[in-house]
């Protein structure tokens, strides 16, 4: 049986619906142009590349990485190698051919949202806009890709918006009714990630207040201490989560603001999704270690929290916001400055 | 979502609206209705309450919540760590009767109707008792929010940190 050091591939970023052809991460090394190659985050937050290069596999970090192949600062990948600590706060992994996530190029998230997501996006647009047909609420988007469902609402959004809303959104944004209806598809599919995005931190609040229960569930106990002291590791990583998430959800009240006024997204929607989805992906193994525990027929073991424990310190024992807002998109931060050897 | 048994979930103990004029006496509320009147301007109500003209303290017993009058429910958006931390239900649900059994829930869900009609905001002293068997009262309030301008479309509400009292 191949080693494959990469597990699933990462199934969530597959469609990234677009019609130019996305920049990709195309390495010249054979080594790190071979299949059984990726970048992941390590049990630390830090990049790390999983390899298997014959003689030799395992994990190797990035500085290790490149002292290896011999990678110095001239070499046509180290640009795309200093991206990739950036990339991974929205993909779990990177193979070489990989597309760049658009959170690194246009700012965009790149994440196909639930359908359940879009399906709750449509009730809100619905309700801001009061739009004239109620069959709208009972559309099923089925099996069909998040993508493709909202285009198809979007369509049908158009045709039942109210005709003066209508002309008045055409003429402020200067679109015509096929252009207009790829607009609203856009929002949509914002408005359902901005769902999916809320659904996280609840789960994440959920967690945090589950391992806080078992904490004074089992008060005076070994296992008691060790839920202790992983809920007071993860309560700033809550606080800063819930008040991003509240401030997501105010801005995204705004729902005219959402249709009407790209800087609106630009600076207060994209920047706040992009955060949250990487606090997603960092926060999963812990979740999974958890339900995985809660599964079993005796619940949570010593050695289950005392592994939780270990993650919970390795991830977030030195808990910084600002890793979360560093993008090369984000005029305050320069990747290759981040970027350590 | 089946709903959750009956102990499982909160009840409702004691609910006293309160004079809307006795508001001062509750400052960091005063400051978050303050807000409210503010992004209100001459509408029904305004379309969000901007989280950076609110005190920070009440951000952790913050509920964001959609007004589903057809269904008599609300759903919870997105609430702060301290209300999320306690009561998110284990499948995600995110309506009243995720959270209250359902006589409860109809208590809760017509003073959000009263809201939700007068489009005036609520202030109310409330008391229940959690699964663990304590004892929660606090003051808390309701802006009323429209996402059209012509509606009441969800609701703003948290709580006086300080009248927060755990027994």
């Amino acid at each position: 049986m191949n080693y494959n050091p990469c597990g699933a591939a990462d199934t969530e970023s597959a469609s990234h619906a677009s019609v130019d052809e996305p920049a990709r991460f195309e390495f010249v090394h054979n080594e790190l142009a071979q299949e059984h190659v990726c970048f992941r985050r390590g049990d630390t937050r830090d990049a790390v590349i999983a390899y298997d290069f014959g003689a030799t596999r395992g994990v190797m970090t990035i500085g290790q990485l490149c002292d290896h192949l011999k990678i110095d600062e001239n070499h046509p990948d180290r640009r795309l190698i200093g991206l990739v600590p950036f990339a991974l706060n929205s993909r779990r992994m990177i193979r070489h051919g990989d597309s760049i996530p658009t959170e690194l190029t246009s700012g965009s998230p790149s994440w196909t949202p639930p359908n359940r997501s879009l399906q709750d996006a449509t009730t809100g647009f619905l309700r801001a806009f009061a739009a004239s047909d109620p069959d709208i609420r009972e559309i099923a988007i089925g099996e069909q890709p998040a993508q493709d469902g909202a285009l198809n609402i979007a369509s049908r959004l158009v045709g039942a918006l109210p005709p003066d809303l209508r002309t008045q959104l055409r003429n402020e944004l200067e679109l015509d009714e096929h252009a207009l209806g790829k607009h609203l598809s856009a929002v949509l599919l914002d408005m359902a990630r901005i769902d999916a995005a809320l659904r996280v931190t609840s789960t994440i609040q959920r967690f945090v207040g589950d391992i806080a229960r078992y904490a004074s569930e089992h008060r005076e106990t070994r296992q008691g201490d060790v839920a202790r002291a992983i809920a007071r590791e993860l309560r700033p990583v809550n606080l800063w989560a819930s008040e991003r998430a509240i401030r997501l959800q105010t801005n995204a009240q705004r729902v005219e603001e959402l249709v009407t006024t790209e800087s609106y997204v630009y600076t207060r929607i994209w920047p706040a999704l992009r955060c949250l989805y990487a606090l997603r992906l960092d926060v999963e193994p812990l979740l999974a270690r958890w339900a995985e525990a809660g599964a079993r027929h005796n619940g949570a073991t010593l050695g289950d929290l005392d592994e939780l424990l270990k993650i919970t310190r390795s991830r977030f024992g030195k808990f910084d916001p600002s890793d979360y807002d560093a993008s090369p998109t984000n005029p305050s931060v320069d990747p290759f400055l981040a970027f350590d050897f | 979502m089946g709903n959750m048994a009956d102990d499982d979930r909160l009840k409702v103990r004691g609910y006293d609206e309160l004079p809307f004029s006795s508001i001062g006496a509750y400052p960091d509320l005063e400051r978050c209705y303050r807000a409210w009147l503010a992004a209100k301007g001459d509408r029904l109500a305004p379309s969000a309450v901007d989280v950076d003209d609110v005190p920070k303290s009440v951000l952790p017993y913050v509920m964001l919540l959609d007004y589903l009058p057809e269904e008599n429910d609300v759903e919870v958006r997105i609430a702060g760590n301290y209300v999320g931390e306690r009561t998110t239900d284990e499948h995600g649900g995110r309506r009243l009767r995720d959270y209250f059994c359902d006589a409860d829930a109809e208590t809760v869900f017509a003073s959000m109707q009263r809201v939700a009609t007068t489009g005036l905001p609520s202030l109310a002293a409330r008391a229940y008792v959690t699964i663990e068997g304590r004892e929660y009262s606090y003051v808390r309030i309701i802006l009323p929010l429209s996402a059209n301008g012509r509606t009441v479309t969800g609701f703003f509400k948290t709580i006086e940190p300080s009248s927060l009292d755990i027994r």
